[in-house]
């Protein structure tokens, strides 16, 4: 059954409630109801709970007597013997959701929009502007230039949902290693400065110390670091990247690689922003963070001891970066007190790979980094982590937000 | 049945009841809209007193989100509000005269119940200001002696909230299993 669209006008709701009725709109509505104005509407939603609640219905009862019309209140009422329909407050998405499909799928006719000069009384009620920015503490208007800014920058930034494929391509597919077996640890290692990772890494360091921009060349498209930023200008697909991430420049004394990559660096004045593309600026953190997962692929940095103790500088800024599956859990682990990555493997219970990744991750934007003072690594972290009196509780709480 | 409830907190503006609406199961109600006619009359819009929002578990129980009136005059509420909360959301405006007094005054204010619990912040409106920047927010944690999750954050968008919530929740608990 094919589901009309509802224009619905909300009337006795301020501002605040105006803009919460149209995002909750968007979240539950399925795209089956938007709030409009009086004009377009062909639904209204009448506050019973305004001062003049009872006022309004009449109003829009006698002036638009086949429309359907949502009373809202904390208290249910019926009103009159003419039908209308009822939500509680505070409105429950299931409810909202069902009398949406109930309306849109009746067989009432929509009315006209309301001509301009009307033989009744017009019915005078403000049309406060819908806005699309929520909360800002001031009634904001929205222009094309916002819309825009806000659609790049939420599809920009969000912390991606990763599929199988793309877990693999972050964290790699190699099984877990036994501590005991030195070849196989052996082979857990890699070498930052013999992948491009390296390249691009030192050359953000310098750019950031000495506060100019520096343009990476060597690859298929120049990347242009823009610290003081925290922008880079890419125009390679992911794609691209990943396959120059996990290809090494050398192995051992051997170079390896066909191009040689070059770094120039250039004061901000001095540098062609003409040659900025704004559609290929990415978030730098989220940029070397992807690099040092792709390159690391479950495994970790040459210089680091499975078995001292690392810690956590700080959280890093999950919402802006990929976040590979329990890194949440890992970085909560670690910031309580330092703990070898061994240990933090065994006492989460988690594969190492997501572990590795996630710490070469931290290590190579500098979020982490191994102990350096003998009093940290007498410190001896429990060697199981219990279950809390509300472990259950917050199993059940994560289920529902993260699903 | 069980209830349980996380406080959501910061300065007017933060977004606090649009993150509350980002995922809760009932739109954010204002729990002053009972008001008699005569205060309806002295005041033409609601005063704003506290946002709630609720998440539904499948067992039947509910969390409860609150949303602390961010005016301070209401501060009398905010000791009342964190009995028996799991943890502290709480939402920084990063366009602020200055965001990292807000964090101060926050942190301060509800210092006994963080220490009891935990705390997580959530800093707004990074697209339009970047003159405080994270590496602000942590120095300043740091002299309070907190190492806790700092993320930037979309108030609308519920991936950002529930990442916020999530860092709560193993903050509370690293033990937990993720679903």
């Amino acid at each position: 059954m094919n589901m009309k669209l509802l224009n619905i006008f909300a009337v006795g709701f301020d501002q605040r409630s105006q803009n919460l009725l149209s995002f909750f709109f968007k979240q539950h509505g399925s795209g089956h109801c938007n709030l409009t104005g009086v004009h377009e509407a062909n639904v209204f939603l009448i506050n019973m709970d305004a001062i003049d609640g009872k006022t309004n219905y009449t109003k829009f009862r006698q002036q638009y007597p086949d429309q359907p019309i949502i009373l809202m209140g904390l208290t249910p009422l019926i009103l009159d013997e003419v039908h209308h329909y009822f939500l509680l407050k505070p409105m429950v998405a299931e409810q909202f959701i069902t009398i949406v499909k109930k309306i849109s799928t009746t067989s009432e006719k929509p009315r006209k929009p309301l001509e301009s000069k009307t033989k009744n009384a017009a019915i005078t009620v403000e049309e406060p502007e819908v806005t699309a920015s929520i909360e800002s503490g001031a009634e904001a208007s929205v222009t094309p230039e916002s819309r825009k800014l806000e659609k790049r920058q939420s599809t920009g930034y969000a912390a991606k949902l990763l599929s199988e494929k793309e877990i693999a391509s972050f964290v790699g597919e190699a099984e877990d290693i036994n501590f005991n077996d030195k070849h196989a640890v052996e082979k857990l290692y890699f070498d930052p400065a013999q992948y491009v990772l390296g390249e691009i890494t030192q050359a953000y360091q310098k750019a950031k110390q000495e506060q100019c921009i520096a343009v990476v060349k060597g690859l298929w498209r120049p990347i242009t670091i823009i610290p003081y930023r925290n922008e880079v200008h890419v125009e390679l697909s992911d794609r691209q990247l990943q396959s120059i991430c996990v290809v090494a420049q050398q192995v051992g004394e051997k170079v390896i690689s066909r191009g040689k990559i070059e770094v120039e660096f250039i004061q901000e004045n001095d540098f062609l922003w003409g040659t900025v593309d704004q559609k290929y600026i990415q978030n730098l953190d989220g940029f070397l963070w992807k690099l040092a997962l792709w390159t690391s692929r479950g495994r970790i940095p040459v210089d680091i001891d499975l078995n001292q103790p690392v810690y956590l500088k700080r959280w890093p800024n999950f919402t802006r970066l990929t976040v590979t599956p329990q890194s949440l859990r890992i970085a909560a682990y670690m910031v309580v007190q330092p703990r070898s990555l061994v240990s933090i493997t065994e006492n989460l219970n988690i594969p190492q790979r997501y572990v590795f990744s996630f710490f070469s991750a931290l290590q190579m934007t500098g979020l982490a980094d191994s102990v350096k003072r003998e009093a940290d690594k007498l410190i001896k972290p429990p060697t199981i982590v219990q279950a809390t009196k509300k472990s259950g509780l917050f199993s059940r709480i994560l289920k529902k937000i993260v699903g | 049945m069980s209830d349980y409830k996380i406080i959501f907190t910061g300065p007017v503006g933060a977004g606090k009841t649009t993150a509350i609406a980002s995922i809760s199961d009932v739109a954010p109600m204002q729990t002053d809209a009972a008001a008699s006619d005569m205060t309806k009359k002295r005041k033409a819009q609601t005063t704003v007193a506290m946002d709630y929002g609720v998440l539904k578990l499948d067992d039947g129980e509910q969390v409860h989100l609150y949303g602390t009136p961010g005016q301070e005059r209401f501060d009398f509420m905010w000791d009342i509000l964190t009995v028996g909360g799991l943890g502290l959301i709480l939402l920084v405006d990063n366009t602020r005269d200055n965001p990292l007094h807000d964090l101060k005054f926050f942190l301060n204010a509800f210092s006994k119940f963080i220490a009891q619990t935990a705390v997580v912040i959530g800093i707004t409106q990074t697209d339009v200001s970047q003159v405080t920047t994270l590496d602000d927010y942590h120095n300043e944690l740091k002299d309070h002696g907190l190492n806790v999750p700092v993320f930037e954050v979309d108030a609308r968008d519920k991936k950002d909230v529930s990442l916020l919530v999530q860092s709560l929740l193993f903050s509370l608990d690293p033990g937990i299993q993720e679903a």
